[in-house]
């Protein structure tokens, strides 16, 4: 197979590799089909991101695209990076604009029997509670400074603190929902602006909460373990940081590029701004993005209580009837610094994973206790027609992925094109067809998510699945959905 | 003062974002007409009033900085102070020590209810595939947004 002048070559029925040349300091290495990399290398120029991405200083191993790959701003979505921390660099285009945007799962003791005839209303009471679509705000009383600064410090224990949850969901979240470099004061008062009246707010586009049913279990042991049973009730939601994280990404890329030209870094592309990891300008960043993803954790956390007080006023049951519990959260747009074994020895990278989910194998000890036989729980949602899957990281992603896999399923058509293909059509009525209750701010928000627009979910995690990298545990099907 | 004229801008398609392109006489109109061309990808159809006078001076190390710099200041002043523009006068846009400095004047209203009106958000105003040049005889523009 061939890529421009670059030759593409089959490692497995899964996994191809473009062999490092001219200045690529790496070998590229994408997760796909044979059928899906010809798409890919017709469809954009992801590709030669992945190898773009292969040029920064310090990187370990491989520039990775998973098989959700799709054309990013510098990084391809889908992209996995690990850079040394001695000798690489980090960058903003490695995360995306919004940090730690991420899905969480919480499970109840529903059955899709019991809420059936609560559905509609469930859902156009939660519509009603948790504020969707552009520049949605007031979930909760607007922070104030004192309050914006202690949860961008602290990560989730702010919202744990202020009633919105309790220690178990903190121990159900990556890294127990905060990132220890944050530091406030590094982010920008436009930043903290931007996030103060949004915290608890879903936002738009492809963000979401979904009351979704097990439909399908394939492991029963680690569902067991996760506490997910076939017909149970679930809850997605889908968001990050909102304008806080936006911001701090548009800061950074400012004044990453004036590093970049300061440390004489040579780019084959400005959107790959970066600076060494243990520079001024580095260790800025980190501590900014980490305090961008500390607000992202406490926004789903928010609204993961917004929304159990929905259910529970709606279906008038109890707390112990309902026994809403996180089954975890994930984040997909981030930069971590983590140990990883390369060449034998133990070494500590910066990994970047944008559009792309961790998945830590059993026994690693950043899960919590309960999970360390099966692996960490990955989060992948799909479109809001078809299903989700429920996944858990193995030992092969350790290896080959610095413990990193896919996140979702990637458009098929752009906004603009799915916009008119829904003009003149009842969406709300073709998705109640489809078993689906919506409720969305705009109807073209509706038509730009139809499930047309988006490429299968399914394929991308099977790639996963066959390459050994996530192991699928349980499918989810959507009944309703909020949106933006 | 420049108003919004939606002939003078196109939105153009970005896999999964938006763009939009648009040209200009001059500079100053070419970067009114992209400023309307963002608002009106935000805001759909709906107009303000032109009752509060907001003057502003952006600075930029080069033209396309600058115009970045100029569409962030509009998407932030309408997402923290929900304030839309409908009409903008630009007094310069120049060479200043080796910085492009543009300072406007913007008409609009204050507090315009965002939840009902507006369509989509941009999360940032992005430097892919960025266009600010003179041909010919007019100016031209492109810029894509992530949404």
């Amino acid at each position: 197979m061939k890529y421009k002048n670059f030759q593409i070559n089959k490692i497995h029925d899964y996994l191809y590799e473009i062999p490092a040349s001219g200045e690529m300091r790496v070998p590229g290495r994408i997760y796909a089909t044979e059928k899906m990399m010809e798409s890919i290398i017709n469809e954009d120029e992801s590709i030669q991101q992945v190898i773009n991405v292969a040029h920064l200083p310090g990187i370990q191993k491989y520039s990775l695209g998973m098989p959700d790959i799709h054309w990013g701003y510098g990084f391809p979505i889908g992209g996995v990076a690990a850079t040394d921390v001695q000798q690489g660099v980090i960058s903003p285009g490695g995360v995306g604009y919004d940090i730690n945007c991420g899905v969480r799962l919480a499970k109840t003791d529903l059955t899709v029997e019991d809420i059936k005839p609560h559905l509609q209303k469930l859902i156009i009471n939660l519509f009603g509670h948790i504020p969707t679509g552009v520049g949605s705000s007031g979930a909760i009383k607007k922070l104030g400074d004192k309050d914006m600064n202690r949860l961008l410090q602290q990560g989730m224990s702010w919202a744990i603190e202020n009633g919105f949850g309790d220690q178990d969901d903190l121990d159900h979240t990556e890294e127990n929902g905060n990132l220890s470099q944050a530091d406030p004061t590094l982010v920008s008062k436009r930043a903290i602006e931007r996030g103060k009246p949004q915290l608890g707010t879903l936002g738009s586009g492809n963000h979401f909460l979904e009351v979704d049913v097990i439909d399908t279990v394939y492991l029963p042991d680690e569902a067991e373990t996760l506490g997910l049973f076939k017909n149970q009730i679930v809850i997605q939601i889908h968001t990050g940081s909102r304008g806080c994280g936006y911001q701090i990404c548009d800061d950074f890329l400012k004044s990453l590029s004036h590093a970049s030209q300061k440390y004489k870094i040579t780019l084959p592309d400005r959107q790959l701004a970066c600076a060494p990891i243990g520079s001024q300008e580095g260790q800025d960043y980190l501590g900014a993005m980490a305090a961008g993803a500390n607000f992202a954790w406490n926004n789903r956390q928010v609204i993961m209580s917004l929304a159990k007080k929905t259910i529970l006023e709606t279906l008038s049951i109890s707390a112990s009837d309902l026994n809403f519990n996180l089954v975890y959260d994930v984040c997909h747009n981030i930069a971590k610094i983590e140990k990883h074994q390369i060449d034998g020895k133990e070494k500590q990278v910066c990994v970047h994973r944008k559009g792309a989910t961790r998945a830590f194998a059993p026994g690693h000890p950043d899960l919590p206790e309960s999970y360390h036989k099966i692996g960490q729980p990955v989060l992948i949602p799909g479109d809001m027609g078809r299903y989700s899957f429920v996944c858990v990281g193995t030992h092969k992603a350790m290896e080959e992925t610095f413990g990193s896999t896919c996140h979702g399923a990637g458009r098929l058509q752009s906004r603009k094109k799915a916009k008119m293909m829904g003009k003149g059509r009842d969406l709300f009525h073709e998705m109640k067809e489809m078993g689906v209750f919506v409720q969305a701010k705009g109807y073209h928000t509706v038509a730009e998510e139809m499930p047309y627009a988006y490429k299968d979910v399914a394929t991308v995690t099977d790639v996963m699945n066959k390459a050994g990298i996530s192991k699928k545990v349980a499918k989810l099907k959507p009944l309703g959905v909020i949106k933006g | 003062m420049y108003t919004k004229d939606t002939s003078k801008f196109e939105e153009i398609e970005h896999t999964a974002d938006i763009g939009i392109k648009a040209c200009g006489d001059t500079l100053p109109e070419l970067f009114a007409n992209l400023a309307f061309g963002m608002l009106h990808i935000i805001t759909g159809t709906k107009e303000s009033q032109l009752i509060l006078k907001r003057s502003i001076k952006i600075e930029g190390p080069s033209l396309t900085d600058l115009l970045v710099g100029w569409l962030s200041e509009m998407n932030y002043l309408l997402t923290v102070d929900h304030y839309l523009p409908n009409g903008i006068e630009i007094q310069s846009i120049e060479r200043k020590q080796g910085n492009f400095v543009i300072s406007a004047d913007l008409f609009g209203q204050d507090s315009i209810p965002i939840e009902q009106n507006f369509e989509t958000e941009i999360k940032a105003v992005t430097y892919h595939q960025l266009i600010c040049e003179k041909r010919e005889t007019e100016y031209v523009g492109q810029v894509i947004f992530d949404i």
